[in-house]
């Protein structure tokens, strides 16, 4: 049986870090994943970004659901430096959450890329479709906190072959 | 190399059943994902799914939704709603519930598990029970997983109700 599915590269955290880098990725895939499975000891939102680019080039619309609250929708249109997986402070501390990352058509050079993420646990749900307006090709993803990921938190990218 | 490799599928054929069991889930995978086409043979809203149903649950699971219409949070949880679930009082005939299921780092032994669920439903009559739905799970346990069942908030699955489970390889 061929391989469609295959692992490129885990990380896992042996000591606390705000972040994490999927370098030299090959173009061989048609599409990634990354699943994550992480928790931080005080509050972190988390992002993605591609090559490295923290200026204002993402977008992203979410749907995202809170403990006592209805649904939370809306869109960030205002040029971001990263796409935000998660949208309210809190979620992570204390807490193991999972994340599920499809970036889609990352290796071609003529139009910008998109995302889906979900991510969640016990606290909250987000959805987030995301952009990246850059026709680069993807060669780089990061995982970003805005606090420490604790020890343990892993990711680990997939890449999705053509059959 | 990594690859989604079949683990086990069930199939309800000649009669309905109150649920479905995979066990001795190989600890050889990094992700557990699940495929499910689901329906309940009566009334009902949802689906649960429980981990190593093997003792008392109590406090084993908080859980978040989000779907279409509302969001929800449940605390300290005997087993967890993950999953719309077709209802055959409601529904147009032959209308099932699809679900897919994440569980990451499924066989640690010191790290809470989680469940990334979504899942959702047609309704082609009065669209009123067509829902979207995302439930995000945490279990209070840290032994690995090794056995996984479903099971309708009530009544019984039925017939044509499959789920398949698949590992992610490491």
């Amino acid at each position: 049986m061929p391989k469609t599915y295959e692992k490129i590269a885990t990380e896992t955290l042996t000591s606390g870090s705000t972040s994490i880098t999927f370098s030299s990725i090959s173009g061989s895939y048609t599409d990634l994943v990354i699943v994550g499975h992480q928790t931080a000891a005080t509050n972190c939102e988390i992002g993605i970004r591609f090559n490295g680019d923290s200026a204002g080039n993402y977008e992203q619309n979410f749907v995202s659901g809170v403990a006592g609250n209805a649904v939370i929708k809306g869109s960030n249109t205002d040029s971001g430096n990263q796409i935000y997986l998660i949208w309210t402070q809190g979620t992570l501390p204390a807490s193991w959450t999972g994340t599920i990352i499809n970036i889609f058509n990352y290796a071609n050079t003529t139009t910008y890329k998109t995302m889906l993420s979900r991510l969640g646990g016990k606290n909250e749900t987000n959805n987030n479709s995301g952009t990246w307006k850059s026709t680069a090709a993807i060669t780089s993803v990061t995982v970003l906190g805005s606090s420490n990921f604790s020890t343990g938190s892993t990711w680990t990218l997939y890449g999705i072959k053509a059959a | 190399m990594a690859n989604f490799k079949l683990i086990a599928s069930h199939n309800v054929t000649g009669s309905s059943t109150a649920s479905i069991t995979f066990s001795s889930i190989p600890a050889t995978y990094e992700t557990l994902v699940i495929i499910g086409s689901a329906r309940a043979s009566g009334d009902t809203d949802w689906f649960k799914m429980k981990l190593n149903n093997t003792g008392s649950y109590d406090a084993r699971y908080a859980f978040s939704n989000t779907s279409s219409t509302a969001s929800d949070l449940q605390a300290s949880q005997p087993y967890p709603l993950v999953n719309p679930l077709a209802d055959s009082t409601q529904l147009m005939a032959n209308l099932f519930t699809s679900a897919e299921i994440y569980v990451p780092n499924y066989s640690s032994s010191s790290q809470n598990k989680v469940m990334i669920c979504t899942g959702g439903e047609a309704d082609e009559g009065s669209h009123t029970n067509a829902r979207i739905s995302q439930w995000d799970v945490a279990s209070d346990r840290t032994e690995a997983i090794t056995r996984i069942d479903f099971e309708p908030q009530g009544n019984n699955f039925a017939v044509g109700t499959t789920f398949t489970i698949y590992g992610l390889e490491a």
